[in-house]
């Protein structure tokens, strides 16, 4: 199964159910990451808004490597 | 690089991540550990995507897993799994409270030691302190009536006491005072009038209802209450049923003065409006300076205001409705109707966590009344003391380990943490390095803005059984430490309120007893568990030992120690440099034979909840000496 996304001719996105799936989480993740930083300066402590940012980026770690630097190589892609 | 060694290289990486997810379950959860594992799996993948041949169905694999993983926690965190149970307070048979024998109520009639009673020496230039209790009717000067900002503050409760019922019940308040604009004072009047002339209910609760002329069920007048307390400046109105038990049995602004249930036995119903100290207010100041003490007044008199105004519009309609505010204004404990009105729930510190009002930094007061209404429904846990068994933050902070670290314990029939009101009282009276403090309330994860994201958090800590390990702390370091909102804001890092000093008695210091103060006798019952500790002996700040990110607890600094290593009792803005050798207590100290004379002549009484029923002067009400839940005892009530 392959999640289509066109808006118009000759941009599109194409990704695998598994791809959006992972996409989805680690960006609702991070965007949950964000809101707490936002939080975090909005009451006043910007060191407590790095730190959850932080936490976010550090647990998500592994989720980036594996979108970004574990996948077949080029050569070898399908 | 061979492939061997890249081979070797992820091997021992992977064996890093399981050392770090071994280090996070030894170490309690520990959050650095956490990160470690994180961190070394990302480089794992890292270094097996770079070096070695990943193939579609592998990375098919790892999305998979990692997704699931998070999705598995997600559910696990959102996901609106039952509340724990509402934890069953009492346990046992409940004896009614004395206020002279709480914390204040001891402190201030001197049961604490002649140093104490007399903190507000240091506070005070002594240019001041004649002309302050002259003003005062000849009272000693203290931690509330020192500043300008505080007097203000607490000083005009002493105008709302006197509003708080139409008579004296039970001694308080001491001198009543007619409310103005009205004839009606609050005794059952057979004629009762409605809201207004029309009756027509407030536009919200007439929604809510779906009619628009008052038909005065329980239901509708509850809401009614709800809808004024907040219009008043309530944050929450919180009703539940009176336990009579709540009532105390001795009064303290009258020294001793015996309260009968027979003179309350119309108090149906308990009102509980909320003030908010403010989350910034209580967060940058732990009792550095006079704010702490000044924002308590603040809180408290504007409580007692919004009380007072409500409670009158109810005794104007033609019901019974009395109040209880602070300072030290109440006819009963304040508590337990935020945990039965179903607000919050006994955290460690004792206190009720109400995590609508910021956990534990609100101030309330309570109108009780005979205006019949629906109480709030039957309370659900807030997960509050589930949450507070994975962490210990107050009690870490806690200057003079007033909060126990350990486990439940029963007091009084009651099972939940109990404070040791003795030392928290020397501490917030008798604080040398500022006035007053409140680091228990700064620090509980509970005081945040009331806002969507930290409500989020509450509603997790209610419903998800691994949100408290994750925020809690009781083991390792958790999210709330390591987040630090503490940071960046004038009251600096977790437990730098520390060096702490405090008031002492003199080495050797013991109180004579039996003593009469007022009509209350204190007996060697009551003495203070805290009473050797409060001559300087083992009176260590903090968790003595307990390290955490540099800070030492309990570690005193050389310079407050004296040459036998006694946390010296300085003061820091008295000419003397001293509170004085020879300070005068007061009350007065009696023989057994007089003790007896009085007691069974009814010239004096005594009470507190741990002594023998034979030992208390009024003797026990029915419901003191049996076992009985919240739900019977408040039935049984309802209907005397
Ligand atoms: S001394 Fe301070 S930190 Fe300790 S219980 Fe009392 S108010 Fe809380
Ligand atoms: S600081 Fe922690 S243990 Fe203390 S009352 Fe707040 S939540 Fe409970």
């Amino acid at each position: 199964m392959v999640l289509k996304i066109k808006r118009k001719e000759g941009v599109s996105l194409s990704l695998k159910w598994h791809e959006a799936y992972a996409w989805g989480v680690t960006l609702s993740m991070l965007l949950f990451g964000i809101w707490g930083f936002y939080d975090g300066i909005e009451v006043g402590s910007i060191t407590a808004g790095l730190k959850f940012i932080l936490f976010f980026l550090i647990i998500l770690s592994p989720n980036f490597v594996i979108l970004f630097f574990y996948k077949p190589k080029a050569d070898s892609a399908e | 690089m061979s492939e061997k060694k890249r081979k070797n290289i992820l091997i021992l990486l992977w064996a890093a991540a399981g050392i770090a997810l071994l280090w996070f379950f030894l170490s309690g959860l520990n959050i650095y550990a956490l990160f470690m594992i994180f961190l070394i799996i990302a480089v794992a993948l890292l270094w097996q995507g770079l070096h070695f041949e990943i193939t579609e169905i592998k990375r098919r694999k790892a999305l998979m897993g990692m997704s699931g993983f998070w999705t598995l926690i997600a559910i696990l965190m959102f996901f609106p799994f039952p509340a724990p149970d509402a934890p069953q307070y009492v346990v046992g048979e409940v004896h009614r409270f004395s206020e002279p024998n709480h914390g204040w109520g001891r402190m201030y009639m001197g049961q604490l030691g002649p140093n104490l009673v007399n903190h507000g020496y240091v506070y005070t230039h002594k240019d001041f302190i004649e002309p302050m209790a002259k003003a005062r009717g000849g009272s000693k000067p203290s931690f509330t009536t020192t500043y300008p900002l505080a007097r203000a503050t607490f000083g005009i409760t002493t105008i709302t006491d006197s509003l708080r019922g139409p008579n004296t019940v039970g001694g308080e308040p001491v001198k009543p005072m007619k409310y103005p604009w009205t004839s009606f004072e609050g005794s059952h009047r057979a004629e009762k009038i409605g809201w207004n002339n029309g009756d027509l209910l407030l536009g919200d609760v007439a929604g809510k209802v779906g009619y628009e002329k008052a038909k005065y069920t329980p239901e509708e007048n509850a809401l009614m209450v709800k809808e004024i307390g907040k219009w008043l400046g309530s944050v929450e109105v919180g009703i539940c049923r009176v336990d009579p038990r709540w009532f105390y049995s001795h009064d303290f602004i009258s020294k001793g003065t015996p309260l009968s249930l027979d003179d309350v036995k119309d108090l149906k119903y308990g009102i509980q409006v909320f003030t908010d100290q403010n989350w910034r207010r209580v967060l940058n100041d732990p009792g550095h300076s006079w704010w702490s003490a000044s924002k308590s007044g603040a809180a408290y008199s504007t409580s007692a205001w919004i009380a007072v105004r409500l409670a009158q519009v109810l005794r104007d309609m033609g019901y019974e409705a009395r109040v209880g505010h602070g300072g030290i204004n109440y006819e009963t404990i304040e508590t337990p109707f935020s945990v039965y009105n179903g607000m919050g729930e006994y955290g460690r510190l004792s206190d009720a966590v109400v995590p609508s009002v910021g956990g534990l930094r609100f101030k309330s007061a309570t109108i009780l009344t005979s205006f019949p209404m629906e109480p709030d429904p039957v309370r659900e846990s807030y997960g509050v003391t589930r949450f507070c068994e994975h962490c210990d933050r107050c009690s870490r902070a806690c200057p003079v380990n007033a909060i126990p670290m350990g486990e439940q314990t029963v007091e009084n029939g009651i099972k939940m943490w109990h404070v040791d009101k003795d030392k928290c009282v020397r501490f917030r009276a008798g604080n040398l390095n500022g006035n007053c403090c409140n680091e228990c309330l700064k620090v509980c994860p509970y005081n945040k803005p009331v806002n969507a994201f930290h409500q989020l958090g509450a509603y997790m800590t209610k419903h998800s059984f691994l949100a408290p390990w994750l925020f809690g702390n009781v083991n390792g370091v958790g999210l709330e430490d390591w987040l630090e909102y503490q940071y960046a804001t004038e009251s600096g890092e977790f437990g730098t309120n520390r060096p702490a000093r405090w008031i002492q008695e003199n080495p050797g210091y013991k109180i004579e007893l039996p003593r009469l103060v007022g009509n209350y006798i204190f007996t060697e019952e009551d003495r203070s568990t805290a009473e050797e500790w409060s001559t300087g002996i083992g009176a260590q700040m903090g968790k003595v030992g307990l390290k955490y990110k540099g800070i030492e607890w309990g570690k005193i600094p050389d310079r407050l120690l004296d040459k036998d290593g006694r946390n010296r009792n300085v003061h820091w803005d008295y000419d003397e440099g001293e509170l004085g050798p020879d300070m005068q207590n007061i009350g007065k100290t009696l023989t057994p034979e007089e003790v007896v004379k009085l007691l069974t002549e009814g010239k004096a009484f005594t009470g507190g909840w741990y002594k023998k029923h034979e030992n208390v002067y009024p003797p026990r009400s029915a419901y003191e000496k049996q076992f009985m839940t919240y739900e019977e005892a408040a039935e049984k009530w309802s209907k005397e």
